[in-house]
């Protein structure tokens, strides 16, 4: 192997064979001790098995329950930029230690005031401790003025990131006005979107709207889809909840002549229930709607699919008769309005089965030749558990329950059993006040308020869930 | 007149070496008047062997027993007593001739000192020339001087006696051994000072009679032979160099005592201690460390002696007759006592190339500078894509420092401000402090050095791997392949990818470690290098203590048996000690952690520094193979499985080729190869094998375990010694410069190629890692961690604080991060590896991230005030749940939002005006810099590098192999 020899000698011998021998042994050696595991094994011997990161285990303090009122009636006046408040509204609350506070900070204007003073009525927040027990409120509105005239009833509605309007007409002689209101304590940038019969409605106006902390603000829904007859509009806010509400007046000729209310509706999904309707019967409704400038006295279902195109399956429930189905589909964007007239009438309810997710939601009048009012209800909430709601003293209300399982489900309202049969429909008259409803299966539920020519309707809101527990690790 | 001469004949372990001298004695062609033997052992029993030997007509002759042990001077002085008592004056031509056993003298010795002080009356103390016993020819003594300061010079070094001090007469004193006093003057005087028992009595005498104006000559013809030093004979031993130079400076400083002018004695007392530690200093300096404790010791031991000292100075005063400058005249100048040194380390210098040519040094040109071309070729195909960059962050890697001032402040301590503003300090980790000297380099932006170190790390590690190899094989060839393939070996690139900073430093270190370790019995400048890489090692990778403790252990037990003194008692303290001192505190406050539990937490001991970063483990043949984990994440995105398994296949086997031929050279090799190959293989493979089970913290809510690369490492260096230490073998040319081609030639060529080629597999490995930006180690344009609001903010408020909340599979991970995010300077160990037991904090913590995560009523101000939280970063895009209850809180500013994380700012927390906390430096802390120091100024380069005179054989030129120090 080499050229050169080592050293020789004896001891220079010993002395190298002893090295390599002993090189060798422990080489081998430290082989043998790894390949059975040794150090590794004596290693997690002494340590024991690896530790796992401590977990902590968090119950968040639940913020208090918060309800949003819609606060007065609102129409643009006659030179279109100022918001005009009529009235006040009355409130009616089910719950037991509520707190009620005033959105302050508004640019509504006083509408029976000479001067442009802002409205002494502005919108209540509702508030309750989460341990004080399920809360709802209800706010209803008669007005009669040369501008609005009608009965407005709207749910104190909870605050949500993302909400969806269905309803108004901007056409000759409608104006739908949309009141936003951020009840938090940080302000909220606030985007809406507008679609319409022929598509997306591009609305810059719309985009990156203010909305203050604990204040309203109100638009005109004419500023952003001006002429449009069947307009939906996604509020969608950056950060905190917001609610929304929209705010439709018809004026006939010179006549203030119907006027709705209606809250926001859950976030578009396959499944829309939309109960708490009524549909006068044909006889009376009939010859109103043959009158010139009546066109939007009858009832109309109007769908979106905001994503994409959507075949629906909607059924027609009316009690004590057979349900009646239509098909359609709906072109992605573009909103359809489904005239209703020559189905079944009554306390009916429309359920909407689509392979896309849509929103929906029904307008539907009474009235005389004198006089009629017009009710518009969103989509109603899947409700589980227990849940309140609160009922006007003005009118005659109704409340609809709606099964969409295959099973019979028991519904307790106020302590009194409700059977539900499967895919049916159920409507009990409830008085005024609070009332409270629990279901074990989920139901659907809206209330419709009353008179021979008023009407109006709302939707009875889930009460929240308590939060589960967070579990935060620390390093 | 005729002289009469007695002999004194001082007995102290009789036998053979009595005999001889009785026997020369009467071999005198000037036979002593008479023999006086005093046996000065204290118990009388050579009285009989005395009276065997003078039974045989040697007449007259006495024989003095001394009722106790006594020294030299003693025993003359007790004879001195007894042949001349008080008041019977000794005659004017009574002369005596100071002997003691194991002396030969030849045969005219005496008759030629004789004849030397005859007629010549001022002359009264003459000493022959003294040569060695044991090296017939060799001078032992012939005369003694003193320099300026007092020390004692012998005139003539030990050097081979070619007549060349024959022309010596008048000197200023000679060796008490064979001098051949006058008996009045010595009585005169006073006799021996009995306090310089071991050294110096015959120098001190002397001076004392040139005090009264008297003469003395040494008689260069008068020869005898002495077979030991004074002091070897007072000890009845041979004395270590050690033992040696204690004496010396002992009866030095005694000296200088006695001879001191009234004045100047309490100036020169008061100033003896310090002034030995100056000179201790001094020594250290020039790089003789074991020489350091002396002084001081023998300033303490004369101080200890202060009655002698005054007794002598009396009786100097009493007999003094004559001035100083009869002395002075024949003190050796300074300039001369400095060409003294010069010749003597001339010759150590000569000796220590006499050595150097059996293994040569391999010449650095122009290998070296082609090695370092390669390897920088090769450093900017793998990292080029992180150069110029400020800071490298993921993984292991982190911003080192935001300043100077915060790099030196987490280099001892670390305040876990992260716990709350009034948390008491931790000991830093070890490698806190290289990587402050690491930062140091640019003093102005820390990271940068560590940029540069990370950038640079395969061309340094061949270098310093050059330095480290070319002290263990003969030819340049073979250490430039080694080097090459230790400074792209998979371990340490894997570890330089995923920024493994400490593991990086001690791969960089151990190379130099080992060579300078190989070396340490040569010079203390290695030991001093050996130390500092030792700091090096152990603080990078502190799983390697126990392995470098059990090699320099080893090492020392079997060099040891040279030269014990110096391995036993310098290299094992000097090596290992300042890494001790400097991991101690950390030790400490990990068993304080460990609260008695200690067995659980092994892994916190030995974690890696800095952030661990976990890795796929691999099996122990994959170890011994060279590749310490799976592959570093990143890869797989761009490489086929297929591609990276091939190349991984062949790094091992190329490892394996590595594995065998290390094993071959067992049957061919030195024991220094030999031995550290089988050395640092086992230690190695038992490190890196326990390394994995080694539980070290969490990184992320991940457990983490030691990284075993660091163990790999030892494995390859072992393997590369041995591999190495074959082929270096292979000669291409013979002797005469005639070129070789057979078997071994080829298998050389061959086994080297395939080494080297093969090696560069994982580089191309790492290197599309890198430059496809899929690594973990990310290059960064800002050294922070955090976004560059907080960042902006830390920069007026360093202690700003930032809750970090990252969603895991179950729920939340909270951090609590303080300035511009963590850095390597304020990262430690105890904090990863805390206690699993909750804390207020922890529970603090996790109470704040859940009301920020989830919709809440609680306040969060009070908690945020309390820890100095400013800035709240959900790692988690912007619609999750824990941004959108985040965006709720009242106070809260968006102040950054990207697909990373939502940076919330709360305005309205302010933070406590906190006062510029600096941690002292422990006594640990300090021990540890004062070892530093020591240790730095031995490694400081400043010995001349011994060079070979050629290519050198094992079998040219025998070693001297006698030390020969100046004073035995």
């Amino acid at each position: 192997m080499t050229d050169h020899t080592p050293r020789h000698g004896t001891a220079q011998l010993a002395a190298r064979t002893l090295g390599a021998v002993g090189s060798t042994l422990t080489i081998a050696l430290a082989g043998l001790v790894t390949a059975l595991g040794l150090p590794s094994g004596v290693v997690a011997a002494l340590q024991g098995p690896v530790p796992e990161l401590p977990v902590i285990e968090v119950l968040p303090a639940e913020p208090d329950r918060m309800l949003v009122c819609m606060g007065p009636a609102l129409s643009f006046g006659s030179e279109g930029a100022r918001v005009m408040a009529y009235g006040a509204p009355s409130e009616t609350l089910a719950g037991s230690t509520i707190t009620t506070t005033v959105i302050t900070d508004t640019t509504v204007t006083d509408g029976f005031a000479l001067e442009a003073t802002l409205t002494e009525n502005p919108p209540v927040v509702v508030s309750q401790p989460v341990e004080a027990g399920v809360l709802a409120a209800t706010s209803a509105q008669l007005v009669s003025n040369l501008n609005v005239a009608g009965f407005a009833v709207s749910e104190c509605q909870i605050p949500e990131r993302e909400l969806w309007l269905v309803g108004g007409d901007t056409s000759t002689g409608r104006q739908t006005a949309i009141s936003l209101v951020n009840p938090s304590d940080v302000q909220a940038l606030v985007d809406l979107d507008v679609w319409g019969a022929q598509g997306p409605i591009l609305a810059p106006l719309g985009q990156g709207i203010l909305l203050p902390p604990q204040s309203q603000r109100v638009l005109s829904l004419s500023g952003l889809a001006p002429g449009e007859t069947s307009p939906v509009v996604r509020v969608s806010s950056d950060s905190v909840g917001v609610v929304a509400s929209m705010h439709s007046t018809i004026v006939r000729g010179l006549e203030a002549d119907g006027l709705s209310v209606n809250g926001s509706q859950p976030v578009p999904s396959t499944l829309r229930v939309v109960t708490g309707a009524y549909t006068p019967p044909e006889e009376v409704i009939g010859p109103i709607k043959g009158k010139d400038g009546y066109r939007d006295v009858g009832a109309v279902l109007r769908l979106l699919a905001p994503e994409s195109d959507a075949d629906v399956r909607i059924t027609v429930k009316a009690p004590g008769a057979d349900d009646s189905v239509i098909e359609a589909t709906l072109v992605a964007g573009e909103t359809t309005d489904l005239l209703l007239d020559e189905f079944n009438t009554g306390d009916i309810a429309v359920i909407a089965e689509s392979d896309h997710p849509i929103v929906a939601a029904l307008r539907s009048s009474v009235g005389t030749d004198a006089r009629t009012d017009t009710d518009w209800v969103g989509s109603a909430h899947s409700l589980v558990g227990e849940t309140a709601f609160a009922v006007p003293s003005s009118g005659e209300a109704r409340v609809s329950f709606v099964n969409r399982g295959e099973e019979a489900i028991m519904v307790t309202l106020d302590n009194r059993e409700v059977v539900v049969p499967a895919r049916g429909l159920v409507t009990r008259p409830v008085a005024a006040g609070a009332h409270t409803v629990r279901s074990a299966q989920p139901v659907f539920a809206a209330v419709s308020v009353r008179g021979e020519t008023v009407m109006d309707s709302f939707l009875v809101l889930p009460s929240s869930q308590p939060q589960s527990s967070v579990l935060v690790s620390v390093r | 007149m005729r002289s009469r001469i007695d002999a004194l004949v001082v007995v102290r372990h009789g036998g053979d070496d009595l005999a001889k001298t009785i026997e020369s004695l009467r071999a005198q062609t000037l036979p002593p008047a008479r023999v006086l033997a005093i046996d000065a052992s204290g118990s009388g029993r050579f009285g009989d062997q005395l009276d065997a030997l003078f039974s045989d007509g040697f007449e007259p002759s006495t024989v003095l027993s001394l009722p106790q042990k006594a020294s030299f001077p003693a025993a003359i002085n007790a004879a001195l007593a007894m042949l001349f008592p008080e008041g019977t004056p000794a005659g004017d031509d009574q002369w005596l001739w100071l002997l003691r056993e194991g002396i030969v003298c030849e045969a005219d010795a005496l008759k030629r000192l004789a004849s030397s002080v005859e007629g010549a009356p001022l002359i009264k103390i003459a000493g022959p020339k003294q040569v060695m016993t044991q090296r017939p020819g060799y001078l032992r003594e012939l005369g003694e001087s003193m320099t300026p300061w007092g020390r004692r010079v012998p005139l003539a070094e030990r050097e081979l006696d070619q007549g060349q001090y024959d022309r010596l007469s008048d000197v200023l004193a000679v060796g008490e051994a064979g001098m051949l006093v006058h008996a009045e003057s010595l009585r005169g005087v006073g006799g021996f000072d009995e306090a310089l028992a071991a050294l110096d009595s015959g120098l001190d005498l002397s001076v004392r009679i040139r005090l009264q104006g008297h003469r003395i000559v040494v008689v260069p013809r008068a020869v005898i032979s002495v077979p030991s030093s004074s002091a070897d004979a007072h000890a009845d031993k041979k004395l270590s160099g050690f033992r040696h130079e204690y004496l010396a400076a002992q009866s030095w400083l005694y000296r200088r005592l006695v001879y001191a002018p009234a004045w100047a004695l309490l100036p020169v007392a008061l100033t003896l201690v310090p002034w030995a530690l100056v000179r201790a200093l001094g020594h250290l300096v020039v790089k003789r460390p074991d020489r350091m404790v002396l002084e001081p010791l023998a300033a303490v031991g004369t101080l200890g002696r202060l009655r002698a000292v005054f007794s002598a100075r009396i009786k100097l005063r009493e007999t003094r007759t004559t001035g100083w400058d009869a002395i002075d005249a024949l003190r050796i100048d300074s300039r001369d006592v400095i060409r003294k040194r010069a010749i003597a380390r001339e010759e150590s210098l000569a000796r220590r190339e006499e050595k150097a040519v059996m293994s040569p040094a391999p010449r650095a040109l122009p290998q070296l500078a082609w090695l370092s071309l390669a390897l920088t070729a090769v450093t900017a195909g793998v990292f080029g894509a992180w150069w110029g960059a400020t800071a490298l962050i993921g993984g292991g890697a982190l911003p080192l420092a935001a300043s100077f001032r915060t790099l030196w402040a987490g280099a001892f301590t670390v305040i876990p401000t992260q716990w709350g503003f009034d948390i008491p300090p931790l000991p830093a980790d070890p490698a806190s402090f290289v990587l402050a000297l690491v930062g140091s380099l640019t003093w102005w932006a820390p990271t940068s050095a560590l940029v540069w170190m990370v950038v640079a790390a395969v061309p340094v590690a061949g270098a310093i791997a050059w330095w480290g190899f070319s002290h263990i094989f003969r030819q340049p060839w073979t250490v430039t392949v080694v080097s090459f393939v230790w400074a792209v070996s998979p371990a340490f690139l894997f570890a330089v990818v995923e920024g493994r900073m400490g593991a990086v430093l001690a791969h960089l270190a151990l190379p130099w470690l080992l060579g300078a370790l190989l070396t340490a019995h040569q010079s203390w400048q290695r030991v001093g290098a050996a130390s500092l890489a030792a700091i090096v090692v152990t603080a990078g990778a502190p799983v390697l203590f126990p392995a470098v403790v059990i090699a320099v252990i080893a090492l020392v037990v079997v060099r040891g048996w040279g030269s014990p003194l110096q391995m036993l008692g310098g290299v094992l303290p000097f090596v290992i000690v300042p890494s001790l001192l400097l991991a101690i505190p950390r030790f400490l406050g990990w068993w304080q952690s460990a609260e008695g539990r200690w067995w659980q937490s092994g892994g916190v001991l030995f974690a890696d520094p800095g952030v661990s970063v976990p890795y796929g483990p691999a099996p122990w043949w994959s170890l011994i193979l060279g590749i310490p984990s799976t592959v570093p994440v990143g890869v797989s995105e761009v490489v086929p499985q297929g591609v990276t398994s091939l190349l991984v296949l062949v790094a091992m086997a190329a490892m394996a080729l590595g594995v065998v031929t290390a094993i071959v050279s067992l049957g061919f090799g030195r024991n220094t190869t030999s031995l550290s190959f089988a050395g640092l293989f086992a230690l190695g493979l038992i490190t890196a094998t326990a390394a994995p089970s080694l539980f070290s913290g969490f990184s992320g809510g991940e457990a983490t375990a030691v990284w075993p690369g660091s163990g790999v490492s030892l494995i390859v260096l072992g393997v590369l010694v041995g591999a190495g230490s074959l082929l270096d073998r292979v000669w291409f040319s013979d002797a005469l410069g005639n070129p070789r081609n057979a078997f071994p030639q080829w298998w050389a060529r061959l086994t080297a190629g395939v080494l080297v080629g093969a090696s560069l597999t994982i580089p191309a490995l790492v290197g599309i890692q890198v430059w496809s930006g899929n690594g973990i180690v990310q290059p960064a344009s800002a050294a922070r961690t955090l976004p560059a609001f907080v960042s902006a903010e830390a920069a007026a408020m360093p202690h700003v604080g930032t809750l970090v909340i990252s969603p895991t599979n179950s729920g939340y991970a909270a951090t609590l991060e303080r300035g511009a995010g963590e850095t390597l300077a304020t990262s430690s160990t105890l904090v990863r590896g805390r206690s699993l037991e909750l804390t207020a904090f922890d529970e603090d913590l996790a109470r704040l991230a859940a009301m920020l995560v989830r919709p809440s009523s609680a306040d969060p101000l009070p908690l945020l005030e309390e820890y100095g939280i400013r800035f709240v970063l959900i790692e988690d895009d912007r619609g999750s749940e824990a941004s959108l209850a985040l965006s709720r809180q009242p106070g809260f500013v968006s102040a950054s939002s990207v697909e990373a994380g939502q940076l919330w700012q709360v305005p309205e927390v302010s933070l406590p005006q906190e006062p510029e906390v600096t941690v002292p430096l422990n006594l640990w802390n300090q021990l540890f810099l004062v070892s530093l120091a020591m240790v730095a100024v031995l490694a400081v380069p400043t010995e001349r590098r011994v060079k070979a005179a050629g290519a050198g054989r094992d079998d040219t030129i025998a070693p001297l192999g006698e030390e020969t120090a100046d004073n035995d």
